[in-house]
């Protein structure tokens, strides 16, 4: 997809005593298989794209980088990830393109965004080189989304 | 589980390899460098630069980073690993060549360094701007070329030095390994862009191999910042896919032949006779 609004999050019980020590947002399952990108991470603007500006807005609570493996350059089914090994003997590595986990810090975002209210919307935008620019691409794939706050 | 250690080196502090900066490179250094890569190149056997780029991506895809299965502990060791070889690599073509790290900081500006963006050197092709693609892929894309492409983007997108700092006062290893390898590595890998940004062929561009000699610089000095050599002892004992070499064996560069003096002075001493001032 080339955006991803979440639904109405709820805030960790911590964040409504604004208590919590810090906030992580999770994306479980992440596809990783074509060119690489940036996925930013707005909270609170569910029209946000890739055209957005990061300098000093306060939806912008940041960035991760996707190294992206590139265009299946191998036979039929050499890109096919397998479910899992074939066997109880099968100790070979997991296969390169098994998806991703990655993580993004969202505390003073969350706490200025969504400090006194009880729901908020993460937005993320999925950001590709291309010819030397910026540009919004159809690239950001993934199972499922977390927050995960520590107090 | 004991670490076992290499053998051990006769004599450490004998040719003690000191990686420095592209910026800081001697016209010396940088024609060895130059060389030697440029006498990797052609070759089609296990000296040849294709042979090493190949482990890392296309065919191979050796390459340890972070995935849905667990922390990404084989990211820096098996990196280092690799730098290591290729290095030895090099100095099989000219002993004198070693690696350089790219420092991005000082790239802000300019973008690309100078050392692998001119095309031409002297009349010949610069070795460091491009390299060699496979050209016997079974599904080559459309757009697939004899040598690498590049399409960096803004230079002022690149990590500067605040952010850097930001990742080395993490001192959680594997938290620091994470956002070395996300918000650092992979950023820069996507900004250089075309082959460069992706796993497949990213080897095949010289700059790869800066680029990760920069990285492996800023595991040494969170490891001096930090007093810590990093990964866990648990997992000393994991071979890194070449050879003899486990994590425990990769986690002292000096015991690898090289380290990250910021700078270096060696001051010869006039030869004396060790009896001259001595009364007797």
């Amino acid at each position: 997809m080339d955006r991803y609004v979440s639904p109405p999050l709820t805030v960790p019980p911590p964040a409504k005593h604004s208590t919590y020590d810090h906030v992580d947002l999770e994306l479980h399952g992440l596809d990783h298989s074509g060119e690489s990108f940036a996925v930013r991470a707005f909270v609170n603007d569910t029209e946000a794209t890739a055209q957005t500006p990061t300098e000093g807005n306060p939806a912008y609570a940041g960035s991760f980088y996707v190294f992206g493996h590139g265009p299946c350059l191998g036979d039929e089914g050499h890109c096919e990830v397998p479910p899992g090994p074939v066997s109880p003997y099968d100790f070979r590595d997991p296969h390169p393109l098994t998806p991703q986990y990655q993580s993004l810090p969202i505390t003073d975002t969350l706490r200025a965004r969504a400090g006194g209210e009880s729901k908020f919307t993460v937005t993320l935008v999925p950001v590709a080189n291309r010819g030397g620019k910026p540009e919004g691409a159809d690239l950001l794939y993934f199972g499922r989304l977390g927050l995960i706050a520590y107090s | 589980m004991p670490l076992t250690p290499l053998r051990a080196p006769q004599n450490p502090s004998q040719d003690l390899r000191h990686r420095v900066s592209v910026f800081n490179l001697t016209q010396q250094a940088l024609t060895a460098l130059r060389d030697a890569v440029a006498k990797m190149k052609p070759r089609g056997d296990n000296k040849g630069f294709e042979y090493f780029a190949g482990i890392h991506g296309w065919p191979q895809f050796r390459c340890q980073h972070s995935t849905d299965q667990g922390q990404a502990f084989l990211f820096l060791p098996w990196h280092r690993a690799y730098l290591y070889l290729f290095e030895l690599a090099l100095q099989d073509q000219n002993q004198q060549a070693r690696l350089c790290w790219w420092d991005w900081p000082a790239s802000r500006q300019a973008g690309i360094p100078p050392a692998y963006e001119e095309q031409d050197v002297e009349g010949q092709p610069n070795p460091l701007a491009s390299g060699p693609l496979p050209q016997n892929v079974p599904n080559p894309p459309p757009n697939w070329s004899p040598t690498t492409q590049r399409e960096p983007g803004n230079p002022a997108e690149l990590p500067g030095q605040e952010v850097v700092e930001e990742v080395l006062a993490i001192s959680d290893y594997y938290a620091f390994e994470l956002a070395l390898e996300r918000q650092l590595h992979n950023n820069v890998h996507g900004w250089v862009g075309g082959d460069m940004g992706v796993i497949a062929t990213s080897a095949y561009d010289p700059i790869f191999w800066a680029h990760h000699t920069m990285v492996d610089r800023l595991w040494s000095l969170w490891q001096s910042k930090h007093a810590s050599p990093g990964p866990p002892p648990d997992t000393y004992a994991r071979p890194l896919g070449f050879g003899k070499l486990t994590v425990g064996d990769v986690l002292d560069t000096k015991r690898l032949g090289y380290d990250y003096a910021a700078s270096v002075q060696h001051v010869d001493v006039p030869a004396e006779d060790p009896h001259a001032n001595h009364q007797h």
